[in-house]
């Protein structure tokens, strides 16, 4: 599994979004990262029996990538949500954020606002990690 | 009133008015979209987002290349500092 395999390229998005679902998501993904300098990066699929550590795992998959990326994992199927940071994002979204994050994301999740509760979550961890330019210069 | 003429009002109307309702409550329900239920399960492939690099047209953008696409097993590295998990 590689991140962007099934990015649209035919015209028939593949997979669970419909077209428009797919832009807001993308909107969402790209703006929260052009605007922090953090990549974020979703992954909406089965997490197996130890969502953390495969979450975990996936996160380590990203390579030299993953300490400036944030791993925002859905699994619709088992209802479970896991967000990783990596060793400089997790200095800018403490574990209380990411919680706070968690918790508006699985309360969309609850009412089957799949895509709305992603994006939302997106924005909150955006706001909180802040912009790039102030932390990095 | 004739015998037709109150067919036609008592029941033709109401027929009528029933038949538009349906109509307009049925049109176009064979391209709804899937609509995520929680607890229904979920049959669709896996998918991984990244983040689209600031300029689209260079194919050789900035990010590093992934070096692995096995999502299970073991990893040496951990990478993970921290995070959160919920559940719904």
């Amino acid at each position: 599994m590689v991140p962007g395999e099934d990015e649209d390229r035919s015209g028939v998005p593949a997979g669970p979004f419909t077209a428009k679902q797919l832009s807001r998501l993308d909107e969402a993904l790209t703006l929260s990262s052009r605007e922090t300098g953090v990549q974020f990066s979703l992954y909406v699929g089965v997490l197996d029996a130890s969502p953390r550590r495969m979450a975990e795992d996936m996160h380590a998959a990203l390579g030299a990538a993953a300490a400036d990326s944030v791993l925002v994992a859905v699994s619709p199927g088992e209802r479970r949500l896991e967000i990783v940071t990596g060793e400089h994002t997790a200095k800018r979204l403490p574990d209380r954020a990411c919680a706070l994050a968690a918790l508006s994301m699985t309360a969309s999740f609850t009412g089957g606002d799949l895509v709305g509760g992603i994006v939302n979550g997106l924005r909150m961890l955006a706001d909180q990690a802040g912009k790039a330019a102030l932390l990095r210069r | 009133m004739t015998v037709v003429q109150t067919v036609l009002i008592y029941v033709g109307l109401p027929a009528l008015g029933t038949a538009v309702l349906a109509v307009l409550v049925f049109a176009g329900g064979g391209r709804r979209k899937p609509r995520y239920r929680p607890g229904r399960g979920w049959s669709h492939d896996d998918v991984w987002y990244l983040p689209r690099p600031e300029r689209a047209s260079s194919p050789a953008h900035d990010l590093p290349e992934l070096t692995a696409g096995v999502t299970s097993g073991e990893h040496s590295l951990r990478t993970a500092k921290g995070g959160a998990s919920g559940t719904w």
